[in-house]
Order: C-alpha cells, then structure tokens, then sequence
C-alpha cells in the first residue's frame, strides 16, 4: 500500500514489544526456579508484502511491522554433556568418602579411647599381674582390662557392619528413584517430541527433563544421544536405559552374601557402573567388607596367640586353664565365660606355684611379639596400619571429593553464565522494550494525529 | 562473563562456606591442639601416634614395674644384711666360745644369744613384701623357713627354686627374687660341703655345749663360707638394683624423647593455630562484608 499510513506497523510492534516485556517478567520471576533455563524473546521482521518489481521479480522495500517469531531457550548442550560426566564423579567420590568417614569417626584414633589404648591396657594389666601373680585385685584389672579389649572390638565390628548394612538402604532407594526419574524422562521424551512436531516450543519440559538428566547423572552416570525431535537416548553403564518413551528398569538382588546387587530387570544382569553415587556406595560397601576381614584377621591373630599362652599355664588353684577368650572373630569376641565367673581361673603361672608369673610375664611379652600371620608385625603395629589403611582411604575419597566437586561447581557456574537469569541483563532488555514500547506508542499518536490532519482536510474542503 | 542471579548467590554461598569451614577447622586445632583429630587428616601421623602412645603407655607401665620390682629387691637386701650381720654375730660368738676359759654362766649367755640369732635367721628368711614371702621362690603362700618335724636338719626349706622374671623395659626381663635355700645354704645348694646355716648353729651350741672347743673353732670355716655366700647374693641383689636403676633411668629419657616426638607428630604449633584462627576469622569477616556489598547493589535501584 505505498504511500498509506500503516497502522498494523505499528500495532504490530506495541504487540510484540508486550510480549517480549512477558518474556522478561517470565525470566524474572524464575531466576531462582530449579532447573529453570533463561528464555529469549526472538523478534523478527514480518516480511513486507511486494511493493515493486526488477523484471520478474518482486521484492519488498518496507517491513510490515514486528512479530515475536519464537521464544527461545538458553542452549548449554556442551556443558551438559561435561557437567553430567562430572556430577557422576563429583556424586560417587562424595557418596564414598562420606561412608568412609563414617568408618573412620568410629575408630576414636588416634587417641585414649581406641582400640589401641585398649591393646595397651591389656597388655600392662598382664605386667602387673607378672609382678604380682597372686593378687585377686590384680586378676580383676586383667579380666576388665581384657573385657574392654573385647567390647571395642565388638563395637567397631558392630559399627562397619552397620555402615556395610546400611548400604542396602541406599541401594533400594537409589534404584527405587532411577526408576522413577527415567520413566519421568521417558514421558518427557514423548510429549516433548508431540509438543515440537505441532510447531511449539517446549520449554518448560526441556528444563524439566534437563533437571532429571542431572539428578539420573549424579546417581549412576549417564551418556546422552540423540535429539528432541525424535527423543532422546540414554544409556547406563554402556546399555540404553531410556530410549524415547521405553524405559528399561533396574532391581536389586540380593547375591552372595546377603548383600543387594543391582540388576537390569528385563534380563538379570547385573549392572556394572563406572560413576554416580550408587557405584561410590558399592564400593564404599566392598572397601568395608575389606575392612572386616582385617580386623577379623587381627582380632583372630589375638585371641590365638592369648589363648594358646594361657591354656598352657595353670590357674591359682593349680588346675590346667582353659582359654582366656571365648569367641573366633572381632563380632564374637569375649572373656571366656569361665574367667569372668571366677578370676581365679586366670592363669600365671606355669606351674602350680602361687607365685609362679611366667605365663603372666610371656602374655605381657606378646606386645612386641612379630606375628607372622600379620605380615611380621606386632599385633599394635598391625592394628595402627588399619587404622592408616582407613585414614588413607578417607583422604584419598575426600581430596578426589574435593577436585571433582571443585570441578563440578565451575562446569555449573559455566552453564550458568550461559542459562542462568542476569537480573542486569532483564532490567535492561526491560528498560530497552519500554522505550521501544514509548516510541511505538509515540509513532502512533504521531500517524493518529497526521490520521486527523488528512482528515481535517477533507473535511475544510 | 554472564553472572547471573544464582551464580552470584551461590558464589558468595560457597565463599562464605568455606571460609567457615576453614575458621571451625581452625578453631577445633586450637582449642583441641591437635593437629591430627582424625587419621585421614594424617595418615602416616596417625599411625606414628598410635605407636608412639603405644610405646609410652608401656614405658610407664614399665616404670611400675621396675619399681615394684626395685621394693621387692630392696626389701630382699634388707633380709640378706639382717642375715649377713646375724651371721657376724655368730662368728663372733663361735671365736668367743673358741675360747676354752669360759665359765658356764659365760656359755649359757652365748646359748642364748645363738638361739636368739636362730630367731632372726628364721624371721629374716620369712620376710614378707605384698603379703607374699619373698625367699620362698614361686611359693609365695607359704612360710619357706620352718621348723623341720623330723628334728634334722633343724630347719626345712618350705620353697621352690623358682625365680619370677619381671619386664623392666620393652624386650628386658630381670628376676626379681633370691630364693631362699641359696641364701640358707639349704641342703648344700650354695656349698654342698658346708651345713646350712641353721643346722651350722645347732652344731655349734652343740660343741658348746660339749665343750668341745676344737669342734666349735673348726666350725669357723662354716660361718665364713656361709657368711661369704650370703654376701655374694647381696652383691648380686645390688647389682640388680643398679640396673634396675640404669633401666629406669634410660627410660625416662626415652619416655621423653617419645613424648616430644609424639608432641611434634600430634600436637599443633599453639602460636600457628591462634594465628590461624584470626587470619580465618578476617577472611570470614571480608567474605561476609563482601555479601553485604554484594547483595545490596541492584541495577534496579538506579532505574527509574
């Protein structure tokens, strides 16, 4: 319409602006949503009807105005590949140190209160008995001294195992919300692909699905193909979990040695993680089955060299003795049921002679005894080293929890940058729509009142 | 760089966390001073402490015992110097009685006196420390010197020959009893061709009584080889003392030593984890000013 006044330029542009201005609200009034990507009013030019021609050609000289073309979502597709290989490692060092360390906290070393100290009473007790064979006193100190031995071994036992144990509960949820985030997925997967091939912009399903990706991410690991049109596919420990709407269950089982093992559902196979949270509580739970056989190995080493020493020497009423502990392992250990009933039964001597002390002497003596068993070391020695073995697992867990989540948190301030809400930057797109809105508005009492003087014209006439 | 609104927030978040984190790590060695509180803060350390803690737990029991033993033997010595000046008394009795001028009053005076010693003898080698009889080797619940039933030898040996063995430091046993038949000459277990002591006297008032002074200043020779005997275990009770002593000595200062280094290995440098906690209390008190300056600029607030 050359040479007309075009009031649909206009309108057009008071039209959009209002849109974008809602783009922005939108974005504001999500900055602190979870999961929720910065969106992006994208305006473009309503092409112009042909107002000329060159040859057979037609070709457009002014715009029809302004239209909000699409509202488009903040892209990070790069980032997130990286972000969720890192929250795999970032969860599963976290997941293993924090179990760990529950191990460790159990131990009280280094201090008074351990089993080391423990060791170290029992074996002074000995001394003095040595020093004093025939004191009942004496007796009841080495009989205490070897019930506190008993029960700190006891306890710690009781602590790993809790903590092994309490893997199974974690395990059982963890599986219990895989399966519930990937059908989650899956029923994104189908909408979404719905939603685009009607011409629509999911958004808020994409941020939806974003965020279950990252929680499925941190929990076992995942790699991410495919695209939106089609859906996307997700696979676990190098098989597909999520496949557009198909979804592949996982289970626990309970194996060898009553402990729960995941599997995928369909088939029984077991599933072999590499990363995420669940793979850090496996192994969490396998480093403590090592832990048990240590101590257990230790505690065996104890009880063997003591009763073997004491059941070769002979009680104060000059009768054989039996054993001083009662028990095979560091869960069964025990002063023998006998002692503890009559300390007269704990053997000194190595004969019937009252003030016989050998045996008391050579139990006292085991403290810097080499045990071959132990790899040659003293039993106090051998129980420092596992106590290393633990602190330096603990370290080793934590520090690697340290980089990888130091390297988590600067992959997500990375994708921040790029999809988080700039309060800045949404009160200057404000501010620039406003004026933008202004002027348009300005523009249009300015063809308003041309409008009237073309008007008024025609009506002097 | 974009900085969006949850960046900003969680930056200063994770700033003012580990800033706390670093302040209540800081805090916890001061006022614990340790620098080891858990084994993964040291791995190696910690086991280092364990040994070394280990090692001073047994170096003061080791104290205990070396002075339990060192009474045991002190008392011993006791005994055997009791013994020993009883013994003189009895030599110079025998050289009195030697003497064939005596009137009866004279040598019924030195009866006497050598039923006194007799007495003495007896009491000595019964001495008793923590209600056990020291002289009686491994059977301390019974008297070791009593009188024989049969009449002869006058005095029995009730003990055994059995020697306790204490440890006095780490891998180092000593013995800490005499028995009492070595000391007595019990049965010729010190000389087999001399008397024990106390058949030795009841010979002697014999010949007195006879008057055989030829007999009486033979038996000199005895006493001597008793007396000698009795000597040489207080020699060997001394020497043992002395090394108790040594022992002890050397394990103070070992027990120093540890303690030092367990202190090193453990313990943090007071004035480094005061000075510490200050330079993290500044950082918090910097990274909490900085929320502040932070949280309160807004562009909004400049719009109008």
């Amino acid at each position: 319409m050359p040479g007309y006044l075009n009031f649909g330029i206009i309108q057009s542009a008071l039209s959009a602006t209002q849109q974008a201005i809602n783009v922005t609200s939108n974005n504001v009034a999500n900055a602190t949503t979870p999961g929720y990507r910065r969106q992006e009013a994208v305006l473009d030019e309503i092409s112009p009807a042909s107002d000329g021609k060159i040859g057979s050609t037609n070709f457009a000289i002014i715009g029809n105005g302004v239209r909000l073309d699409a509202v488009m979502r903040a892209q990070t597709n790069f980032v997130d590949r990286q972000l969720r290989a890192s929250n795999g490692d970032s969860e599963y060092s976290s997941s293993l140190s924090k179990s760990l360390s529950q191990v460790e906290s159990c131990l009280a070393e280094p201090g008074t209160s351990g089993i080391s100290a423990a060791l170290d009473k029992f074996w002074n007790s000995w001394n003095d008995l040595s020093t004093s064979p025939e004191s009942p006193a004496v007796r009841a100190t080495v009989i205490s001294s070897g019930q506190t031995l008993a029960n700190r071994l006891n306890n710690l036992y009781m602590n790993i195992k809790n903590a092994q144990s309490g893997t199974d509960d974690v395990l059982t949820d963890d599986v219990k919300q895989i399966n519930e985030i990937t059908h989650r997925i899956g029923d994104l997967n189908a909408q979404i692909t719905d939603v685009l091939s009607s011409g629509a912009q999911p958004n808020n399903m994409m941020d939806q699905r974003d965020q279950l990706l990252d929680q499925l991410s941190g929990l076992v690991g995942i790699q991410v193909n495919g695209n939106d049109q089609s859906g996307i596919i997700v696979s676990v420990a190098g098989r597909t979990i999520i496949q557009g709407s198909q979804v592949s269950d996982l289970e626990t089982q309970t194996g060898a040695g009553g402990n729960l093992s995941v599997c995928w559902k369909s088939d029984g196979t077991p599933i072999n993680l590499t990363t995420g949270s669940m793979k850090g509580v496996l192994d969490a739970r396998s480093t403590m089955e090592g832990y048990v056989t240590n101590l257990n190995t230790f505690t065996q080493e104890l009880i063997n060299r003591v009763n073997t020493l004491h059941s070769s020497g002979m009680d104060l009423t000059g009768t054989q003795a039996g054993n001083f502990f009662a028990g095979t392992d560091a869960s069964t250990i025990a002063v023998d049921p006998t002692i503890l009933n009559s300390p007269s039964k704990l053997a000194a001597a190595g004969s019937t002679a009252p003030g016989d002390n050998s045996v008391a002497v050579a139990l006292a003596g085991v403290k810097d005894e080499v045990m071959p068993a132990l790899g040659n070391v003293s039993l106090t020695s051998s129980y420092a080293n596992f106590v290393t073995q633990i602190g330096g697992d603990v370290k080793k867990a934590t520090s690697d929890n340290e980089v990888n989540s130091l390297n988590q948190k600067q992959l997500t301030a990375q994708r921040e940058s790029i999809s988080g809400v700039s309060m800045d930057e949404e009160m200057m797109n404000m501010m620039k729509f406003q004026q933008s809105y202004s002027a348009a508005a300005r523009v249009f009492s300015v063809i308003s009142s041309m409008m009237d003087t073309t008007i008024n014209m025609a009506g002097n006439r | 760089m974009r900085i969006s609104l949850n960046m900003m927030h969680s930056q200063v978040l994770d700033g003012l966390m580990s800033d706390a984190d670093k302040l209540s790590e800081a805090q916890n060695r001061a006022s614990t001073g340790k620098q080891i509180l858990k084994p993964s803060d040291d791995p190696m350390g910690a086991a280092r402490a364990m040994n070394l803690r280990s090692s001073l737990s047994q170096l003061d029991q080791m104290s205990r015992n070396t002075s339990a033993v060192k009474n045991q033997l002190g008392l011993t010595d006791n005994a055997l110097k009791t013994i020993a000046s009883q013994l003189s008394t009895v030599r110079r009795l025998a050289v009195q009685a030697g003497n064939a001028a005596l009137s009866t009053p004279e040598r019924n005076a030195i009866l006497v006196q050598l039923d006194e010693v007799s007495t003495q003898l007896v009491n000595a080698g019964n001495v008793q420390y923590d209600g056990k009889y020291i002289l009686a080797g491994n059977e301390t619940r019974t008297a070791p010197i009593a009188k024989n039933p049969g009449g002869a030898p006058p005095y029995a040996y009730n003990g055994d020959t059995g020697t306790q063995s204490v440890y006095i430091a780490p891998g180092i046993t000593i013995a800490s009893n005499i028995t009492g038949d070595k000391v007595f000459n019990m049965g010729g277990s010190a000389d087999p061709n001399t008397p024990d002591v106390f058949k030795m006297i009841a010979d002697l008032k014999e010949n007195i009584l006879n008057d055989n002074t030829d007999a009486v200043s033979k038996s000199i020779s005895s006493i001597d080889t008793n007396l000698t005997n009795v000597n040489a275990i207080r020699t060997q009770v001394g020497a043992r003392i002395n090394r108790i002593d040594d022992t002890a000595n050397q394990l103070a200062d070992t027990k120093l030593n540890m303690k030092s280094m367990l202190s090193d290995t453990e313990d943090v440098d007071l004035a480094q984890a005061i000075t510490d906690v200050q330079v993290r209390t500044n950082a918090y008190q910097a990274a909490i000013a900085t929320a502040q300056k932070v949280f309160s600029l807004s562009l909004s607030d400049y719009l109008k």
